[in-house]
């Protein structure tokens, strides 16, 4: 393989893969590129991405960082917005607000225990992702009352145009992450901590804050993951989001973000989000067994771990 | 004359509300009240057999009695309701004098959890134990040795390995199963295409009404099963599925066969969306019943009752007692449609089980009155 050509599938090899998907599934299976089969994988996509956008700031951020409390928070947030509105639209902005906070709190949270107690991020996270369980069937009573208002049905199931909400406030949302890690100097602090936390304190950067900053936007877009989730779904539940948790690192993975830290981008884990929720989609459509979606899972990101192992070796 | 109006208008208006109000609560008496009559299941009314009765004379002693539960867990909805049926239950009876203390602990689903819990209530001196076990092997070997040291016990819904027990209380999954078959087959005149959307796979009440589904179809040989996935007993999974069969089959599906309206509720929402009607079936989950009654579906529901755990204080209650009991012990599996069909009736019309103000997560086959549910 010429060099020039080896750079470019390294540097681009997520997304030709993923345009190598798009084909192939478009080719074995005549159902794939039905509008409404894309505006289903669309509404599916967003709401895995927009956690996966949180957990690729935490990861990038290095030093051991993952969010295992994304799942747990995304459930509350539906909760929350189920049980403050019962359904009444008027109600949604300070339920959305309550929510967003919600995020925030528990992002706060998990990133002060990691940086100022010095509690490893699994364990934080993990214990963090229990106690808001407990909290939520305690206060729920093992089940949630109320119903999802309107808008956030909206926001979940219906199109703009021709695209879904959804999708237009995922893209919103990549822009504005994308821009924050590239073109900010709070991006460049978020990638040189991840790079080699020592050299960025001797540069000066407050790592402490700048680690406690990713936890909260992680908590901040699980939340909003779980409030269009939710509208998505349609039916109050206490387990919105379940195994988002893990989906939404091994879309982070797949998308060329390097667990050491440091290394990677919010648009490589978007692309991830779109081949895990494709080969789903693909799994149902040729009639496979349903498990099949777990082995399709796991192949892949072995796939994407040794690709990019082998990017780092060389 | 507007004031006439204006009190007329109000006078209405509270007459509309307490009659709507009146009406919600009539469909809770309704369930409950159905409930109370059904004692015997239609299964023990067509058994060709009698059941095998325990002498449990051995156990008779003194009331008040020391009563416990040990759950499997109650970190689901089913779980939550089959704790407030126990406590319930418990209730009435310490009212009555029979009961001076219950116990109620959650395994988390944790067999390990469970036989810990078990011993707990053990120490604390349990005259009869109920548990719904977490698995049948695991739990095998404490339940046969409490059983067999002289404790009464009593399973719920799932039971153990073995035979060592005093009595297993439960509703009868191949019913469930082939209800929803026969009612799916029947109502599409032997004819047509169906899809099945289990819920966990290989979860033992998955398998054994996927199973009964599967052997109630064989007998309608027009009907073909075009496809079989799960739905995790999760609404997300539930209408993930269900679009994705909708693309791939489009309007080849004449009927949605789920063994319950957990993933059911999801995969309306897919129905819906797409602008689909056909016929679905699932079980007393009210997400289910409301989006049937809402979207206006053909649909056939089958109970699991969580009130077994609120009849298992009953059962404890005769054991001590000494009033034999049966060891197999079958309770009714309610069945709801919206039509009829020639085999399949509704014990209870759709409308009168549907609870429109209570939550997707809340179970309409319970026999508690309002002020006693969860939520």
């Amino acid at each position: 393989m010429s060099s020039s050509l080896r750079v470019l599938f390294e540097k681009y090899g997520i997304y030709i893969f993923l345009g190598l998907l798009l084909l192939v599934a478009s080719v074995v299976s005549p159902a794939f590129l039905r509008l409404q089969n894309l505006r289903d994988i669309l509404n599916q996509v967003a709401p895995l991405a927009m956690v996966g956008i949180g957990q690729t700031f935490v990861i990038l951020s290095g030093n051991e960082g993952i969010d295992l409390s994304v799942a747990s928070v995304m459930a509350t947030a539906a909760v929350i917005v189920s049980v403050v509105t019962g359904g009444q639209n008027a109600l949604f902005l300070p339920a959305l607000f309550v929510c967003l906070c919600f995020g925030l709190v528990v992002g706060l949270a998990n990133g002060l225990l990691i940086t100022k107690q010095k509690c490893p991020p699994v364990l934080t996270t993990l214990s963090m992702m229990i106690i808001i369980d407990g909290l939520r069937l305690l206060c729920t009573g093992g089940a949630p009352k109320g119903d999802f208002p309107g808008v956030m049905r909206f926001l979940g199931t219906s199109n703009i145009g021709p695209f879904p909400a959804s999708i237009i406030t995922l893209a919103a949302l990549t822009a504005a992450a994308g821009v924050l890690l590239r073109k900010t100097v709070l991006g460049r602090k978020i990638y040189a901590t991840g790079g080699n936390i020592n050299t960025a304190k001797l540069s000066g950067y407050k790592t402490d804050r700048i680690l406690t900053l990713v936890y909260a936007i992680s908590g901040f877009m699980a939340a909003v993951g779980g409030i269009f989730l939710g509208g998505w779904i349609g039916v109050v539940d206490n387990w919105v989001g379940k195994g988002y948790e893990i989906d939404s690192i091994a879309v982070v993975v797949m998308g060329g973000t390097s667990f050491e830290g440091g290394r990677g981008g919010v648009f490589g884990t978007i692309a991830g989000v779109f081949i895990i929720m494709i080969l789903y989609n693909l799994v149902l459509l040729l009639h496979l067994p349903i498990f099949s979606q777990y082995i399709v899972k796991g192949a892949v990101i072995v796939f994407a771990a040794y690709f990019y192992v082998r990017k780092v070796i060389r | 004359m507007k004031r006439f109006a204006s009190v007329l208008v109000i006078a209405l208006f509270t007459v509309a509300v307490l009659g709507g109000l009146a009406t919600e609560a009539k469909s809770q008496e309704t369930v409950r009240d159905y409930l109370a009559m059904h004692e015997w299941s239609k299964a023990a009314l067509y058994s060709p057999v009698l059941p095998l009765m325990v002498d449990t004379s051995k156990y008779k002693k003194a009331p008040p009695y020391v009563v416990a539960h040990a759950n499997a867990a109650v970190s689901n909805s089913w779980g939550v309701f089959s704790a407030a049926e126990f406590k319930a239950r418990c209730e009435k009876y310490k009212a009555e004098g029979l009961i001076s203390k219950y116990y109620l602990t959650d395994a988390q689903n944790k067999p390990e959890k469970q036989i810990a819990d078990i011993q707990d209530l053990v120490a604390k001196g349990v005259d009869v134990l109920t548990l719904r076990a977490c698995t049948e092997a695991a739990l095998d070997p404490v339940v046969t040795r409490l059983h067999k040291q002289g404790l009464p016990i009593i399973t719920v819904s799932r039971s153990i390995k073995s035979d060592n027990y005093t009595s297993f209380l439960t509703a009868s999954l191949y019913t469930m199963g082939r209800t929803q078959g026969v009612w799916m087959a029947q109502y599409l005149k032997g004819k047509g295409n169906i899809v099945i959307i289990g819920g966990v796979p290989g979860a033992g009440p998955c398998i054994d009404r996927i199973e009964a589904q599967k052997e109630a179809l064989s007998h309608y040989p027009g009907i073909k099963i075009l496809d079989i996935q799960y739905g995790y007993w999760q609404a997300a999974k539930g209408k993930q599925v269900m679009a994705a069969l909708i693309q791939s089959y489009g309007d080849k599906i004449d009927g949605v066969l789920m063994d319950s309206g957990l993933q059911g509720s999801g995969a309306l929402e897919a129905l819906h969306e797409a602008g689909i009607k056909v016929p679905v079936t699932g079980d007393f989950c009210n997400g289910f019943f409301k989006r049937v009654k809402q979207w206006g579906y053909d649909a056939c529901a089958v109970s699991f009752p969580p009130s077994l755990a609120g009849d298992a204080v009953d059962v404890a209650i005769q054991i001590m007692q000494g009033i034999p009991v049966p060891h197999h012990n079958i309770r009714q599996n309610c069945v709801s449609t919206t039509v009829d069909t020639m085999d399949v009736k509704a014990d209870l019309p759709w409308d009168k089980v549907v609870r429109m103000d209570k939550s997707d997560d809340f179970w309409c086959h319970n026999s508690l009155k309002e002020e006693e549910m969860p939520y």
